[in-house]
């Protein structure tokens, strides 16, 4: 499990635009269809397959939907884990490449100092998402891809920044010698 | 020269190495989905639970129609020689 430090509350989670999973979608729905519509063509061409053959034809039609359905677990896991927390403390930028590949970073929140956006097309700014390009100090700048509702997403990114700006400041004592704000 | 093989022999070793590679991927599917989420993320937990179940009925269901299949059906298939070097 991923974890977090115990007085730290996850504030938000975002995910990919469906958008970037539309190729799978479309790959996942023609292979759905191509047995039926392989069994239609060869029905009207005056085809039956021998009765021995049928439990044959059940059995490799069997693991072809066992294909399917481990294809759309796999398509739908990277989907899934591939998200960026906000917490109030920090932002987890998990990055889901294949199934064994994966890529976490992580920045706080403190540490932002400011909040870009990039829509990058035609359908991007149709769908509304883009690129989030977070600037921090110290460790230059951060890419967020295909971040949907991306300026709701940089207002609140921007909001918990600034909050945990002014309680960095809070925390720390003053030139003389007292507590800050 | 050709071989003959029962074609439900060819099949159960097909389903054997399905099944050995979807275990695989269901063991590194489900740990991911422990170890890369939030305790809060249940539906990752219920999904792969549900895939599990599906993955097991598909199998049986495919064992099922294993046993049901005449073991008369033949295969010929060339016998492959490696010629000495």
């Amino acid at each position: 499990m991923i974890q977090l430090a115990p007085n730290e509350r996850v504030i938000f989670v975002i995910r990919r635009h469906w958008f970037v999973y539309l190729r799978p979608i479309l790959a996942l729905v023609g292979l759905s269809v191509l047995p039926a519509a392989g069994w239609t063509a060869l029905s009207l061409r005056g085809f039956a397959p021998p009765p021995e053959l049928v439990p044959v034809i059940q059995l490799l039609l069997v693991l072809y939907v066992k294909g399917l359905l481990t294809y759309t677990f796999i398509n739908w896991m990277t989907y899934y884990l591939d998200a960026w927390i906000i917490t109030d403390q920090r932002l987890i930028d998990i990055e889901q490449v294949g199934l064994f590949h994966r890529r976490i970073a992580e920045i706080a929140l403190e540490r932002i100092q400011n909040v870009g956006l990039e829509i990058p097309g035609v359908i991007p700014t149709f769908l509304d998402f883009g690129n989030l390009k977070i600037q921090t100090a110290g460790e230059g700048e951060f890419t967020i891809h295909e971040v949907p509702h991306l300026i709701r997403a940089k207002e609140f990114i921007l909001q918990y920044s600034r909050q945990a700006h002014r309680a960095r400041a809070a925390k720390l004592p003053s030139p003389d010698g007292t507590q800050g704000l | 020269m050709t071989v003959s093989l029962s074609l439900r022999t060819v099949l159960a070793i097909v389903l054997a190495l399905a099944a050995a590679a979807d275990f695989a991927i269901s063991i590194a599917v489900i740990y991911h989905l422990h170890r890369y989420t939030l305790p809060t993320w249940r539906l990752a937990n219920i999904l792969a639970l549900a895939y599990l179940a599906l993955s097991l009925a598909l199998f049986a269901a495919a064992l099922l129609f294993l046993l049901r299949m005449p073991p008369e059906i033949r295969i010929e298939t060339p016998l492959l020689v490696i010629p000495p070097l």
